[in-house]
């Protein structure tokens, strides 16, 4: 293999720093515990068995709602533990106010997006076929994921979902005859 | 045996079966290179490919991916310093410190080499012990899978994070996930608000795709065009020499033994034998302070430990049906949809395809080393593909994946509420991993539970008088007290050669 100093245009990720505050998430992550806990008790109401058996259908998952209430609260009791201690120890939290433009609002919820994106795919894909709105998903995908919002890049993007939202619709649809939802022009 | 390893090959050394792993290493050393990409999008990517093929080339294929990724995270590891995957965390360490120095050749070397010497390790140990391991487990009832199963929970939940109450809780929210449907000992429908199409309960590899694969996707920010230096990579032979090879035999065998041991433990995959067996080394070794600058021991304790950890985490899946981590967990999924449930019976009555499975890892092993040593360049280059592209195209062939495998879109709606589940959980600092083991342990602790109380007319004691059922649940209550301190130790080794690297 020969010598090779090379350079490489490789793509990182622009991590975001992470601010939400450690005692936060757990106070978070209390909250969902606990809500799954309660989701789990109110759902398997009604959950009655007509056959004998020794343990009911919903006794299991109820054992597992009283476990997560009972870690859901050692969770809690750690997180004010933990406020306390650096409440005392006088850690502020600095929130950064710059304002910035409709750019840097996409970057920011990036994330977002992404979920409202998704949400539309998979509800439209009946209604507008496959190719029709793999096309403009992958299209706004990609753009919110590049960042590249100019008209030029834009177009460039759109090409490249159509080429491979065919081909994905080819090969699954016709090659492997898995059936895809389709509109009433037949893609 | 030798039998029938040679029915094993002669069902996949056929163009198809053949192809398919070559497709899958590949696959899966490029998504290993990519940091951010993992061998379960690559997996994701190829599932609406694997409905259409026989039971062996679908499963060659995923066994493919499984290998090549494992792998393929040294390359970046080394050459940017940025494992491209968290099974080659420790490999960064001497491997980039040696690249700087010019020896980026030696150190891929040593890094491709042991990488198949540490999974050819375990697979021999899976060859031997696997059989011998159904044979007891064939005589296995409701109440040992009780508790194994219980067992295996309180693994994933206590090994698998950084605080012990998040795992524990994020392996109870997936064993309730599991809950959702029909309960399987009489049918009654449980937790499916009224949703008729989730009398069915939610679907194992739709869930799997939405944690794995969805959930990335929505946590990705945007990418960025920047210009990153790759240290010079010439690589000669395998880079080290004999007597390199010799001092490193303790080494290797060590590393080979923890991996394949953690690797066998529910729930804890290569991400910890790669940091562990790194420590390790460095506490046995002569020249602990040596760790850090750039040695080959710092290559071959991580390489050999996470290839290992790969045989180990298949020992469960295919002796008792319970996946080892993550990624055996979609090797299940895919497995039942080709109508194969793992376990016992697997290796007892449908021994030829245990035995193409082993075949194909041996293959898929000696593959991985020609291609990361002969297209070494052409996986640096492959770093340039923008990966904004490459996460979109998964989430498409997540969504044809998930609506293929029952013709319901339905089932796309699990692909994205579970992505959504996934982020937000490691939003808030919850491990994955525990969800979907937990969610598919949920039902073999639960119906297992029902039939042997039945059985036992109410009685818990047998549950204490059958030796392996005692062993299990003795493991289980030892799982849960050393779990903290085990956490704690972990977090240190991590901490303590990025701060070692960073202080250069």
């Amino acid at each position: 293999m020969d010598s090779h100093e090379s350079t490489a245009i490789i793509q990182t990720r622009e991590e975001k720093q992470f601010t939400m505050k450690d005692n936060v998430k757990n106070l978070l992550s209390c909250a969902v515990v606990f809500f799954v806990g309660i989701w789990i008790y109110v759902a398997t109401i009604g959950a009655k068995s007509f056959a004998a058996a020794q343990i009911q259908p919903q006794k299991i998952p109820r054992i597992v709602a009283v476990a997560l209430f009972a870690l859901g609260f050692l969770l809690l009791a750690t997180t004010i533990l933990s406020w306390k201690r650096d409440h005392g120890s006088g850690a502020k939290i600095e929130v950064s106010s710059k304002n910035i433009g409709w750019r840097g609002w996409v970057e920011k919820n990036t994330a977002l997006l992404t979920f409202i994106l998704i949400f539309l795919y998979i509800f439209l894909m009946k209604k507008t076929g496959f190719v029709t709105i793999t096309t403009c998903y992958l299209c706004l995908q990609i753009t919110i994921l590049s960042g590249a919002l100019s008209g030029r890049q834009i177009l460039r993007n759109f090409f490249i979902s159509v080429v491979i939202a065919l081909i994905v619709f080819f090969i699954f649809n016709k090659g492997f005859a898995l059936s895809l939802p389709l509109n009433s022009l037949g893609f | 045996m030798f039998e029938m390893f040679i029915i094993g090959f002669s069902q996949i050394l056929n163009p198809l079966s053949f192809s398919m792993i070559v497709l899958g290493v590949l696959l899966g050393i490029i998504f290993g290179v990519i940091p951010g990409l993992t061998g379960s999008m690559a997996v994701a990517l190829c599932l609406p490919l694997t409905y259409k093929l026989g039971a062996i080339p679908a499963i060659v294929l995923i066994m493919g991916i499984y290998i090549g990724g494992c792998s393929g995270g040294l390359i970046s590891a080394i050459l940017l310093n940025i494992p491209g995957t968290p099974s080659n965390i420790a490999t960064s360490y001497d491997g980039h410190p040696m690249a700087n120095r010019g020896e980026a050749g030696k150190a891929l070397g040593v890094g491709i080499f042991y990488s198949f010497l540490g999974g050819l390790f375990s697979f021999i140990i899976l060859f031997l012990i696997a059989e011998p391991i159904a044979r007891v487990a064939v005589k296995f009832g409701p109440i040992e899978y009780f508790s194994i199963g219980l067992f295996s929970l309180t693994m994933i939940g206590g090994l698998s994070g950084k605080s012990v109450p998040k795992g524990l809780a994020a392996g109870l929210i997936g064993v309730a996930l599991s809950f959702i449907g029909m309960s399987e000992v009489d049918g009654t429908p449980r937790m499916t608000m009224g949703i008729v199409q989730l009398n069915a309960g939610l679907q194992l590899l739709p869930a799997l795709i939405g944690l794995y694969a969805v959930s990335e996707l929505i946590k990705s920010k945007q990418t960025k065009k920047i210009e990153m230096r790759t240290a010079d990579y010439k690589i000669r032979g395998f880079g080290f020499t004999w007597s390199e090879f010799k001092q490193q035999f303790g080494n290797f065998l060590r590393s080979a033994t923890l991996g394949t041991f953690i690797g066998i433990l529910p729930g804890i995959g290569g991400i910890t034998s790669n940091i562990l067996a790194y420590s390790v080394a460095k506490s046995s070794s002569k020249h602990p302070e040596r760790f850090g600058t750039g040695i080959i021991d710092g290559i071959v304790a991580p390489e050999t430990s996470n290839n290992a950890a790969v045989g180990g985490a298949l020992v469960p899946l295919l002796t008792l049906g319970i996946p080892g981590d993550g990624f055996t967990a979609i090797v299940l999924g895919a497995l039942m949809v080709h109508g194969l449930t793992p376990g016992p019976l697997l290796m007892t009555n449908s021994k030829d395809f245990v035995y193409a499975i082993f075949a194909s890892l041996v293959i898929a092993n000696f593959l991985t080393v020609f291609f990361e040593y002969f297209g070494i360049k052409l996986f640096v280059r492959i770093l340039r593909v923008p990966k904004h592209i490459l996460l979109s195209v998964v989430l498409v062939l997540s969504v044809v994946g998930a609506i293929g495998l029952r013709n319901q879109v339905f089932d796309a709606w699990t692909v994205l509420i579970f992505g959504v589940v996934g982020y937000l959980m490691s939003l808030l600092d919850f491990p994955l991993t525990p969800i979907i083991l937990g969610f598919i342990l949920g039902p073999i602790v639960e119906t297992n539970l029902r039939r042997a109380l039945m059985l036992t007319h109410g009685s818990v004691l047998p549950f204490f008088t059958k030796p392996f059922s005692l062993v299990f649940l003795i493991l289980a209550v030892i799982s849960v007290v050393l779990a903290p301190r085990l956490i704690a130790k972990s977090n240190q080794k991590i901490v303590a050669p990025t701060t070692a690297s960073s202080e250069k």
